[in-house]
């Protein structure tokens, strides 16, 4: 079986209180696994280091069945591992609207000129933000530019979704709203979510697996049992 | 991130070129005759150092006398004018020494030691002042009222100052180093009164005679070794207190109200202008304007004009040669400055681009004769590409430092978001962190520009710089001094100003960059 994320006896580079035990973790494709664990447990370091931002000190890391990283050799750029990456404050670009904003990443991607601006349109209409295409990514509200992020990530058209708590910031409502919009493009677009937060209560409506990092350790993942009746259960 | 590879080594490649060769070679010259160390101990040397010390000391204590009051006032209160009044604080930094120097030794019959430590305060405060009102701006409006709820005005100004007193540090220890190494005002206000030698003056003095470069380095290891100290104070000071990386959710803190203050603090903030700007500007239209019947606007036309039809090609080549030596400083600091932003062992890179700074002007001008100065590169020696390449080197760590604490101060997410969509170290350098902090780059580029025109102590020694304007001033209030050479000194001003008033009126505004 071919698994979305792989790793063999993994060690990180981390701080004093982030996971320092070796460890193995299987993800499969399409799952949303939540990350939870203390502050400083090594959650944004174990994304970072999926994504290709930071070399693992030991061990291996597949992704879809390819090796990207041996030990502290990468071997595949962050760029081309099928990656989208949310992350906690957006980082959008502040000098860009929305529309160059993704306009920058399609090409980058190599999309032919001709077909960009009706990709926009299809990004924007995805993260339910049509017609913000003009307006300057500095002027978005907190929710709108998560989900201009998001479009972002999605341009890139990527299989597995890295979400470094990008809800913190946002209010309720909001965070429900992004919950379900992800939980949507998950089913659509067939995307794997690995969801570092603080709050798992609210997310666990939506995933599949949980896996807790704690005292230096990975835990092993913990699938989430689902109330049949609950109204605000997606399944 | 890793920064881009080729770019940073082309940029370390012009620094070490341009500001570490010149400065390894007269260390290297130094091991050939050793005792040329011998001076250090002669008791000229010892009262040298003294009065070096001296004047540091001075020009620090009047710095910070006045400059963190005005910084505070500016930054912090309801002063009537306070924006106006804050990027005109900056005009004294501009000004030339010698150019505030001809005036005051006119205005005032002070000599000697006072009068040098009071020109350099005069024009070295901006430094505290600009320091000090950033750091005053970026205390979070938090953590000032919940002091204020404590312990009312005395627990305020308390829990500030801690956060205050780096940045002021930081402006006073860079106002001792230009103190102690500018040589012109010295050498200036020793020409019309007592002398009033010092290091500078004396390392200038140790290579004319002979031109033996040990002696020179040699005499000066003193006052690099002060540089050195002060420098490392102000990089240890950079990111200490309020001046570091604000956090998330930061609000700016409100303004207070002077009240019955108001009138005292208008008066202390336009007084201080008044000695630092209009006093010397208004001493040199006076100069320029008075004949033999009296001062007149037809007199004062004349003396530009003359100014003008005499000194034009001096203009324009130190227009020429400080645009040309702040383009080419602007691409190998911010390549230089993103590495020592982002990499781990950068601040390495921003003590490098600092060094040629630490060492006296004079020094390292008989540094760049010694690389330069061979039959095979007589052409660029004599030409203005080494002109340009000392005014890079020299003035290096201004846009380094501006352009590192900006990147400082911009999100990595947002270089790492662009990696993840496959943007290359070269596009996520000048496609995703420039544009953020094009008024920083702004800043550095004026910089230099302005540091390069004022530039007078290493220019006196590479050939090409002999046509520039300062040099020109130099000699007319040393040789021989005409109404004309006042009107010479206000339209270099003016031509100094320009870009340096849009920036601090302009770009400045859109973003803090001297963190």
């Amino acid at each position: 079986m071919t698994f979305a994320l792989e790793t063999k006896g993994l060690v990180l580079q981390a701080g004093p209180r982030a996971i320092s035990d070796p460890f193995d973790l299987q993800i499969e494709e399409g799952q949303h696994v939540l990350v939870l664990g203390p502050s400083g447990c090594g959650k944004s370091t174990l994304l970072r280091t999926i994504a290709g931002l930071q070399a693992p000190r030991k061990g291996t890391l597949e992704l879809f069945g390819q090796l990207t990283d041996d030990g502290a050799r990468r071997l595949v750029e962050p760029h081309k591992r099928g990656i989208g990456f949310l992350f906690q404050d957006g980082a959008l670009w502040p000098q860009w609207n929305v529309a160059k904003t993704l306009t920058f990443v399609l090409k980058q991607r190599g999309m032919p000129r001709g077909e960009i601006k009706a990709e926009v349109t299809r990004l924007l209409e995805w993260v339910e933000l049509s017609g913000f295409e003009d307006r300057s990514t500095p002027t978005l509200s907190g929710g709108e530019a998560q989900r201009v992020a998001l479009a972002r990530a999605l341009a890139c058209k990527p299989r597995l979704l890295l979400l470094d708590e990008p809800l913190g910031p946002l209010d309720f409502e909001l965070r429900q709203g992004l919950l379900q919009r992800l939980h949507t493009l998950r089913k659509e677009l067939n995307l794997t979510l690995l969801h570092v937060t603080h709050d798992p209560q609210e997310a666990r409506a939506f995933a599949d697996v949980e896996i807790r990092l704690n005292h230096g350790r990975l835990r092993a993942p913990k699938t989430i049992q689902h109330a049949q009746s609950a109204p605000s259960q997606p399944k | 991130m890793p920064t881009h590879r080729p770019t940073l080594i082309l940029a370390v490649a012009a620094l070490a070129l341009f500001g570490l060769l010149p400065l390894a070679i007269m260390a290297w010259r130094i091991t050939g005759d050793m005792s040329a160390l011998s001076r250090l101990l002669d008791a000229r040397t010892i009262s040298l150092i003294g009065r070096t010390v001296l004047l540091g000391s001075g020009v620090v204590f009047i710095a910070l006398a006045v400059g963190i009051p005005f910084g505070y006032l500016v930054a912090r209160t309801d002063l009537p004018g306070r924006g106006l009044l804050s990027s005109l604080s900056w005009i004294p930094l501009l000004l030339p020494p010698l150019v505030m120097a001809m005036s005051w030794t006119v205005l005032a019959p002070m000599r000697g030691a006072p009068m040098t430590i009071w020109i350099l305060g005069l024009g070295h405060f901006p430094l505290v002042a600009t320091f000090v009102a950033k750091a005053a701006r970026r205390i979070d409006r938090s953590q000032v009222e919940a002091a204020r709820l404590v312990g009312g005005w005395s627990a305020q100004w308390r829990m500030e100052w801690p956060l205050i007193a780096p940045a002021a540090v930081l402006g006073a220890t860079l106002a001792f180093v230009f103190a102690i190494n500018d040589f012109a005002v010295p050498d200036y206000v020793s020409s019309v009164g007592p002398k009033f030698n010092v290091y500078a003056d004396e390392v200038f003095a140790t290579w004319q005679v002979d031109q033996k470069d040990a002696e020179a380095v040699s005499t000066a290891l003193p006052l690099i070794a002060l540089t050195l100290l002060a420098l490392g104070v102000a990089l240890f000071m950079r990111r200490r207190g309020s001046l570091a990386s604000l956090a998330g959710g930061f609000e700016r803190p409100t303004i207070m109200r002077l009240g019955r203050g108001k009138a005292p603090a208008v008066i202390f903030a336009l007084g201080l202008l008044t000695v630092s700007v209009f006093m010397p500007v208004g001493q040199l239209l006076k100069e320029a304007g008075t004949g033999d019947t009296g001062w007149s606007i037809g007199h004062t036309a004349g003396a530009f004009s003359m100014a003008l039809e005499r000194c034009r090609d001096n203009l324009r080549a130190s227009i020429l040669l400080a645009s040309a030596a702040a383009t080419v400083a602007l691409p190998v600091a911010f390549a230089i400055g993103h590495g020592a932003a982002r990499m781990r062992h950068g601040k390495w890179l921003l003590a490098a681009s600092m060094l040629p700074f630490a060492a006296p002007a004079i020094l390292f001008g008989i540094g760049q004769i010694s690389v330069w100065n061979h039959p095979l590169t007589q052409d660029f020696y004599t030409g203005d590409g080494l002109v340009i390449g000392m005014l890079l080197g020299r003035y290096l760590a201004f846009p380094v430092l501006v352009i590192t604490s900006a990147i400082e101060n911009l999100s990595p997410r947002l270089e790492e978001s662009a990696a993840m969509v496959g943007a290359s170290p070269f596009t996520r350098l000048f496609r995703i962190v420039a544009p953020p902090i094009l008024p920083a780059l702004a800043g550095a580029w004026t910089l230099v520009f302005v540091f390069a025109m004022r530039e007078l102590d290493a220019a006196i020694l590479v050939p090409g710089a002999n046509k520039t304007v300062m040099f020109r001033l130099y000699n007319a209030v040393h040789f021989y001094r005409q109404d004309y050479v006042a009107a010479l000194a206000l339209v270099t001003l003016f031509v100094i100003l320009i870009p340096g008033l849009l920036w601090s009126l302009f770009a400045r505004k859109k973003m803090d960059v001297l963190s």
